[in-house]
């Protein structure tokens, strides 16, 4: 200390700051007791409504109605048993003593029994604790009756999907399972984080979800310190909104006849409106039962047989399946051709069986040759040669344009989640996807609608129904819309060379050797038009058209040809299209046709 | 025994035990039973295991997570006081510049590879703790501005030219966490600087034409030196009521809790705005409230007592110190501790904006714990040495 000034001044300044320091602890302690005695009252009360919470409802799910407002997704009530551990003590029963009188009545398996006195230790004794969710009515009325013995336990009433026809439609409605993790991670509706709360996982009900699924009301519970709801104030509370009903343009019988009649299959059918476009039917089988999500008995083992199961149950093959359209693609060629100038109405090609082009020979279905045909008889014969011939002069490019504009190759908009594009290809795609100059022979191979060409069901069905609705450009709708009559533009295709595809598909089907005349039928005269399709799942090698072709029922499932067949009814004023393919059906005239036929049948009973 | 340790004392020739002996233990005792408070208030901040997806909010009180990870940080912290406390008071005076210095570059490393955190760049990750720079350059200033005036002479410190280099020792240390940006920390730093300033005998006038300066930069920090983030907690804490689900909400759920909690307080472990968590970073710079609502204003001012009891232990340092080093140190040190303590308690009040100070030995945190601990550390020191002359100026050096 060499200051002695020094010292005094830090010496008056150290009390000076100190003098400060107890000043502003005052004022802290005067703003407290301003707060804490002055506004105490205030505050408490402000304190009290906030021990106040809310507990969200969950709203009841949109109701999903077939075209005739038959419900096809409905909410059951489904109870559920809860106790409250503290009240069944504070009566001198012990927990486990309940517990084994409720098993006497709904059975419990030891197990159930653990996790409840397991989540009952977890718990404090005033939170109420499941016994068991999902019980039926009957369950139920058992335990009412006795109610009186059982103080501390409750009954739960919710509300749970249900599928009141099972798997008719189940591909299309789609089905509800539990809220996913990424769920809720990506999606802040609170309504998620209710206990039991289910979203769409396929189909409407997935992609429809926030329609279908309402926003959740409000009860305010007032809670006190360590969380004990104290009081349940309903008058405060925020309404419920349920969620939007959906009406479906699939009729609920043509659905059921549909599953009926191919459910022995690997298959999916389209039926559609053509006016309209309108779905009136589509089925994916073999399908599944949508309330397995929903129940809790051996659910899992049935979901697991489902999922190994090698024909794909939960993929809905009518807008997923991706196929070669086969010998249906030969209306794309021929209207391609008729609109380049390429060939005219008369034209006719003499077909021997094969044709040679290049290094290579081109083989007819049928070996001994189809002779002279014309257009009408190509189609009705389904004549290889007669396309190849086209092929040969015509730029694939024009081809991909007309298919494009009947609807193949590309997204229809169906509103359904999972909908594949599928592919037409042209010179320009095999360059960008193949790195390989297309070729001749490509446009001979896909001018029959093989090689790289693929579409689904639903594309076929469009392609049909644009035929059959003299080129309207129709898309194919699942949602019934507020207002009838929509419109489509005209796609602006000469009505002379229709006519013509038309009265080949006329005769395909009602001509004695049509290559579809299995489908033929007659209903108040009304009768239907449509073209075969077989499509090669394993390529024919040059040694086994040599050593003569295996029948295709010698040859392992997997390998079989698939199936096909489109068309629509009547012939004179057409009013529906109807699409169909059968996995490994063999043959389309087979397999195809004959259930084209009884789509149509049907269809035309209940709409004429 | 006693008498010969105490020549020793006088004689500056003591051994590690007998510089333990000499302690402020009265200043240790309340240190003392300040963490414990912090720890019965951290115990009840604590949340229990869920009972469901809705009960989940409340909490009950519980070792974890706060409590149980701040006993050991308390712990240490009380080793690291001692060990400061027992070394020699010259070597902190030989190393205050490099300790000042390793506090600028972690400042400045945290700006490259800072972790972020609400808004602002703050934590450097060293693998065991998350180290807040911020936090020991409160500490590290005091120990430089001590440092430096203790060795200048009373026309010296009257010099404006002498004022200079502890102006840039002040600066540079602001601007950094300025960048951050921490407002709370710049504040503190600067007025825990400008109570040196002023103890070391720097003239009222100036502090008058800093104040002056201040007043007219203000409307450009504001308009152009200020994140959005930070007007607004300015804006709203003029107006808390205009935001009240937003970020007024802390205020405003702050108020609630302290006011309710009158006189006696809700009792321990149940306070309703805290456990059923409407009461935000309730084991941050929420504590206070959260104390508050337990044990209410009678509580509070035993609360107050103890830190006017820790601040009373820090004034006999500096009183009983011979060297003018001591003396600002243990004075500067406490002025931090109180500005810290009155900012935090201030700002959950409603006095001043929420500026994000924790409140000192109470808030749950490594790095602001540890390093007031140091700081008393270096008060303990002082005390220690309080009979040590430090005359020479090249002691200084």
């Amino acid at each position: 200390m060499r200051d002695a000034e020094l010292i005094k001044v830090f010496n008056r300044r150290a009390l000076l700051i100190a003098g400060g320091e107890l000043f502003l602890f005052s004022i802290l302690a005067g703003r407290l007791y301003q707060l804490q005695i002055l506004d105490n009252a205030k505050y408490k009360k402000l304190s009290e409504k906030n021990s106040v919470r809310i507990k969200l409802m969950a709203p009841p799910r949109g109701i999903i109605k077939d075209r005739f407002g038959v419900e096809m997704a409905i909410n059951k009530n489904s109870y559920g048993i809860q106790m409250i551990p503290e009240e069944i003590t504070a009566r001198g029963f012990s927990v486990e003593e309940i517990l084994n009188r409720i098993s006497e009545l709904i059975p419990l398996t030891e197990k159930e029994k653990d996790k409840i006195l397991n989540n009952i230790k977890k718990k404090r004794a005033f939170f109420p604790v499941f016994i068991k969710n999902n019980l039926g009515w009957e369950e139920m009325a058992k335990l009412q009756v006795k109610n009186l013995d059982f103080t501390g336990v409750y009954v739960e009433e919710g509300k749970q999907r249900y599928y009141p026809f099972n798997e008719i439609a189940a591909h299309v409605i789609g089905y509800v399972s539990d809220v996913s993790e990424q769920e809720l991670r990506t999606d802040s509706d609170p309504v998620l984080q209710l206990p039991d709360f289910k979203t769409g996982k396929a189909g409407v009900e997935k992609l429809m979800d926030k329609e279908l699924r309402g926003s959740a009301g409000e009860t305010i519970q007032v809670v006190n310190a360590s969380g004990r709801v104290i009081e349940t104030l309903d008058d405060k509370k925020k309404k419920t909104v349920p969620g939007q009903n959906i009406i479906l343009t699939i009729d609920k019988r043509l659905q059921e006849y549909a599953l009926e009649r191919i459910k022995e299959e690997s298959a999916s059918a389209v039926v559609m409106d053509i006016f309209t476009g309108d779905v009136l039917m589509m089925i994916s089988v073999p399908t599944y039962n949508p309330n397995i999500f929903l129940s809790e008995d051996n659910s899992a083992e049935e979901f697991n047989k489902l999922l190994t199961n090698p024909r794909h149950p939960f993929i809905n093959k009518a807008i997923e399946g991706l196929y070669a359209p086969g010998s249906t693609f030969k209306m794309m060629s021929a209207l391609a051709a008729l609109s380049e100038g390429k060939i005219t109405p008369s034209t006719r090609i003499h077909c021997s069986g094969h044709m040679d082009y290049g290094d290579g020979r081109y083989h007819c279905w049928k070996t001994s040759g189809h002779g002279l045909l014309d257009l009408e008889q190509s189609l009705q014969h389904s004549c290889d040669i007669f396309y190849y011939t086209i092929a040969t002069k015509i730029n694939m490019d024009s081809i991909q344009e007309m298919a494009y504009k009947f609807g193949l190759g590309d997204f229809t908009g169906i509103e359904l989640a999972n909908e594949k594009k599928g592919q037409v290809p042209s010179v320009s795609w095999k360059r960008n996807y193949k790195s390989e100059n297309w070729y001749t022979g490509d446009t001979i191979t896909a001018s029959i609608g093989q090689g790289y060409t693929l579409v689904t069901p639903l594309q076929l069905a469009v392609m049909v129904s644009r035929i059959a609705n003299d080129g309207i450009a129709v898309k194919p709708r699942i949602l019934k819309g507020e207002y009838e009559k929509v419109f489509f533009p005209q796609m602006n295709i000469d009505q002379r060379y229709i006519n013509l595809i038309k009265k080949g598909m006329f005769s395909v089907v009602n001509k004695p050797n049509g290559t579809g005349k299995t489908a033929a039928f007659e209903y108040n005269g009304q009768q239907m038009a449509g073209k075969t399709g077989t499509t090669q799942v394993k390529r024919i090698t040059r040694e086994e058209r040599l050593r003569g072709v295996i029948k295709q029922e010698d040859l392992p499932w997997k390998y079989r040809n698939h199936a096909l067949f489109v068309g629509y009814a009547p012939y004179k004023n057409p009013r529906f299209a109807v699409s169909v393919v059968v996995e490994h059906g063999m043959s389309g005239s087979g397999a195809a046709a004959p259930i084209a036929r009884d789509l149509m049948r049907k269809t035309l009973e209940l709409y004429s | 025994m006693l008498n010969y340790q105490l020549s020793m004392k006088k004689s500056g020739q003591m051994n590690v035990f007998s510089k333990f002996l000499f302690m402020n233990w009265k200043l240790t005792l309340f240190l003392l039973l300040l963490s414990a408070i912090g720890l019965t208030i951290l115990y009840s901040a604590g949340k229990a295991e869920c009972a469901d997806k809705f009960t989940c909010l409340i909490s009950y009180g519980s070792w974890s997570p706060w409590a149980i990870s701040q006993l050991p940080k308390i712990i240490i912290g009380f080793i690291i006081m001692f060990v400061v406390a027992v070394f020699d008071l010259k070597i902190w005076v030989k190393y205050a510049y490099w300790i000042y210095g390793i506090g600028v570059v972690s400042l400045v490393l945290v700006s490259f590879i800072g972790h972020i955190g609400m808004g602002a760049q703050r934590w450097l990750n060293l693998g065991f703790i998350r180290f807040q720079p911020s936090e020991f350059m409160k500490i590290a200033l005091v120990l430089a501005l001590s440092k430096y005036f203790a060795a200048l002479s009373i026309n010296e410190i009257r010099s404006t030219y002498y004022l200079l280099f502890p102006a840039f020792l002040v600066a540079l240390p602001v601007g950094l966490v300025l960048t951050q940006p921490d407002l709370g920390t710049a504040m503190t730093l600067i007025f825990v600087s400008a109570i040196v300033f002023f103890i070391a005998g720097v003239q009222w006038w100036k502090f008058g034409i800093l104040f002056l300066i201040g007043v007219i930069a203000l409307p450009i920090v504001w308009q152009y030196g200020l994140h959005d983030y930070q007007k607004q907690r300015v804006i709203i804490f003029m107006n808390p009521e205009k935001d009240i689900m937003g970020s007024g909400y802390h205020i405003t759920q702050s108020k609630i809790s302290l006011g309710s909690g009158g006189f006696w307080g809700k009792g321990y472990l149940q306070g309703t705005q805290s456990h059923l968590n409407f009461l935000p970073e309730k084991q941050t710079d929420f504590i206070f409230t959260m104390f508050a609502e337990e044990f209410g204003m009678f509580g509070c001012l035993v609360l107050f007592a103890v830190i006017i009891a820790i601040l009373y232990q820090c004034y006999r340092v500096a009183f009983v110190s011979r060297n003018n080093f001591g003396k600002l140190l243990a004075l500067g040190l406490a002025a931090n501790f109180f500005v810290y303590f009155f900012i935090n308690t201030a700002m959950v009040m409603g006095l001043l904006p929420v500026v994000g100070v924790p409140s000192p030995l109470l808030s749950y945190g490594g790095t602001a714990m540890l390093t007031l601990f140091f700081g008393f550390g270096l008060i303990e020191c002082c005390y220690v040495h309080s009979d040590m002359l430090i005359s020479s100026k090249s002691d200084y050096l």
